[in-house]
């Protein structure tokens, strides 16, 4: 188990070009699963490629367990890594994928007491602590009865369990995983990331996680890192992103759908849909809007009403709320809507940071 | 409601498709007929249009082909009328005679030697070219040079190469002390020597062809494949040998089969370059149906020493295809 840690870290691929990655510090904590969360091109990829030893920094150092890591090879910084496309070796069975870590860096030692085994019965004695360890794998993952299959028989979830089967057998100091559900369906992946979860806790090794998917880091991630255009824009637990976003990146990027923002002088002013209601629900203090409903979807568990804000300062603002029931709801007409005032939030509108909270003039 | 009453706008105003295909000749379009006259000549344009190629084929390949078949089992002889048919007795004679058997033998060391270095070579000079670097273009381009060039004219080259007396490898090796002055190396006129020679050039000729074959099977393999190997642990060689290589088997045995029947069957490597000498050191099999057949006016002794090749290709063709197939399945 270890701590990753990078310090100032930078990748630019062109010289002249963006930065891929700009000058990220963070830290993680013992055993902890943290998300890197961010759109394409975001750079999580490659900074997660860079502490996998698989890109060299532009400038910047990374730390494994205290230790730099920059100019050690990927098999020396005891890392294991689960990619998007699983990169099973295609003409190995499941057997010998998982082994193959176990071979490459002949992790498994007769113990001294084998010394008079003679040459092959050491063999066979090494070939038996092998057989015992990917059976432990096999079995944590639950695909001990397809060892002798090809990568190629197996389903999407199989191979991604025989993925983390093989990062999983040497005991690595620190998991990474490259958008590992991606490329699962949808129904598939729920329940991949449910066993995912339970996985790390089973064995808890500290794990990087990148993904584009909010859901995924906000039920997965211990904290959760989001990136835009190679920059961390916050580092927080998926409750501090999301209540208290740093820029208005953070707080249109988390959410479905996305915060709304209103601009108000030299302030943008946000609110999350669910918190934007008829004005007869909010209690306390709020700001009250004119709304005329242009859209309505119904969703199941909740509706999605699209409108327009109307008189006052705020006309011809597009807002979204997110509903129980809307029903009662017309196309066309206008409503009473509000917002409770402890839920706004407030950016600067230049920096697009977060400010604190004031009293404005709304009408 | 709009686009239904569009289309009945539109109804109204063009006469409906199938009247206007129940009167002939009245409101039919004028392609439709000119179709139906292509129609009925396009079976003779088709021939018309295969037959160059299967002409082709049908005198330059089946004909010579048969007639090599036929030739093997008779006395056909340049400048004689007659024809018999013997059965085997060419096959029974030319399997006896010394020429035929070191003819063999030449001709699988020549494949199999050449074949074993074109694989190393080849191998090595895709994993240089694989990474993108200054120059690389250019570097592809001279690579593939021997193979694009005609093989008499770089054969021809290496005939000059290897001179007695004008040879730039003998004047390199004095220059550096290996050899003595006085008494070079025939490069040519040495058994040994003459073997290496020719092995060296079809090496040289086929290097290139393998690269290219090589070059497009491991651009073939997924990035991540072998970045995976290395976050497992495994350096240099264990990816190329576990890894890359094995998955890499269906295009390193097209290249394996091309290469040996390149090998196998070429003539224009050691007829410029030694004429199967000295003593026969350099004949293949090719070279003896020439020799044979051709020189020596014996055309059934070639035909037959030719049709001795069939068998031999034809093994190799189905055991690298069997191999090709096995690694798809995997």
């Amino acid at each position: 188990m270890a701590v990753v840690e990078t310090r100032n870290l930078t990748k630019v691929f062109k010289e002249g070009e963006l930065g891929a990655v700009n000058d990220v510090n963070l830290v993680t904590n013992e055993g902890e699963f943290l998300v890197f969360l961010g759109p394409s091109g975001s750079g999580k990829t490659t900074l997660l490629r860079m502490i996998a030893g698989l890109e060299h920094p532009t400038a910047g150092e990374i730390l494994i367990g205290g230790r730099v890591v920059n100019d050690l090879s990927p098999r020396e910084r005891r890392i294991a890594m689960v990619f998007q496309s699983y990169a099973l070796y295609p003409h190995l069975t499941v057997y010998r994928n998982i082994a193959f870590p176990l071979r490459a860096q002949k992790t498994i030692k007769v113990p001294a007491s084998g010394k008079s085994l003679g040459f092959f019965g050491r063999m066979q004695e090494r070939r038996r602590l092998e057989k015992e360890k990917v059976q432990w794998a096999a079995s944590l993952l639950g695909i001990g009865g397809l060892l002798h299959r090809k990568p190629r028989e197996l389903s999407g979830g199989e191979r991604q369990r025989v993925a983390l089967a093989r990062a999983i057998v040497r005991e690595p100091s620190v998991f990474l995983l490259d958008e590992p559900l991606s490329n699962l369906d949808a129904k598939l992946r729920a329940s991949a990331r449910e066993e995912l979860e339970r996985f790390h806790r089973s064995i808890g090794t500290t794990s990087i996680y990148v993904t584009h998917d909010q859901v995924e880091a906000m039920a997965m991630g211990d904290r959760v890192v989001v990136l835009n255009q190679g920059y961390v824009r916050q580092i927080g637990t998926p409750k501090e992103v999301y209540d208290q976003p740093a820029d208005t990146f953070v707080a249109t990027f988390l959410g479905s759908p996305p915060m709304n923002l209103v601009e108000h002088d030299e302030l943008i002013v946000g609110f999350r849909p669910e918190q934007f209601r008829p004005a007869a629900q909010v209690e306390g203090d709020k700001v009250s809007f004119r709304l005329r409903v242009e859209n309505v979807e119904y969703l199941g568990s909740e509706w999605i009403v699209a409108g327009i804000l109307t008189g006052g300062r705020m006309e011809g603002k597009k807002t979204i709320a997110r509903m129980a029931s809307a029903q009662s709801l017309e196309l066309g007409q206008t409503y009473d809507f509000a917002v409770p005032e402890r839920e706004l939030k407030f950016f600067d509108r230049s920096s697009e940071k977060r400010v604190a909270a004031r009293a404005l003039q709304w009408q | 409601m709009k686009p239904a009453g569009d289309a009945e706008t539109q109804a109204k105003k063009a006469p409906p498709l199938s009247s206007s295909l129940d009167k002939p000749g009245q409101l039919r379009p004028r392609w439709k007929k000119v179709k139906s006259a292509g129609a009925a000549t396009s079976p003779l344009l088709g021939a018309a249009m295969f037959s160059p190629a299967a002409l082709y084929i049908l005198l330059l390949i089946a004909v010579p082909f048969f007639l090599a078949i036929f030739y093997a089992f008779s006395d056909a002889r340049i400048g004689s009328t007659e024809l018999h048919f013997i059965g085997l007795e060419n096959f029974r004679s030319i399997i006896h005679s010394p020429s035929f058997q070191k003819a063999v033998t030449n001709s699988i060391i020549f494949t199999v030697v050449a074949q074993a270095i074109v694989l190393v070579c080849s191998n090595i000079l895709s994993i240089a070219l694989e990474k993108p670097f200054r120059g690389r273009g250019l570097l592809r381009f001279l690579i593939l040079l021997p193979w694009v060039a005609p093989v008499s004219l770089g054969t021809i080259g290496w005939k000059w190469i290897l001179d007695s007396i004008y040879s730039v490898i003998t004047w390199v090796l004095v220059w550096l002390g290996f050899a003595n002055k006085l008494d070079p190396p025939y490069w040519l006129g040495q058994e040994g020597l003459a073997m290496a020679s020719v092995i060296l050039v079809h090496c040289w000729r086929l290097i290139p062809f393998a690269t290219v074959i090589l070059l497009a099977g491991r651009t073939a393999i997924p990035k991540e494949i072998p970045e995976a190997a290395s976050i497992d642990g495994a350096g240099f060689w264990r990816t190329q040998f576990q890894i890359n290589l094995p998955i890499m088997t269906p295009i390193l045995s097209v290249a394996v089969l091309f290469g040996s029947i390149f090998t196998f069957t070429d003539i224009a490597v050691v007829y410029i370059l030694t004429n199967g000498g000295p003593y026969d050191s350099t004949q293949t099999l090719p070279m003896l149906a020439y020799t044979q057949g051709i020189q020596g006016s014996d055309l059934a002794a070639g035909a037959a020493v030719s049709v001795c090749l069939i068998p031999v290709l034809v093994i190799i063709a189905y055991f690298m295809l069997r191999m090709a197939h096995r690694a798809e399945v995997v």
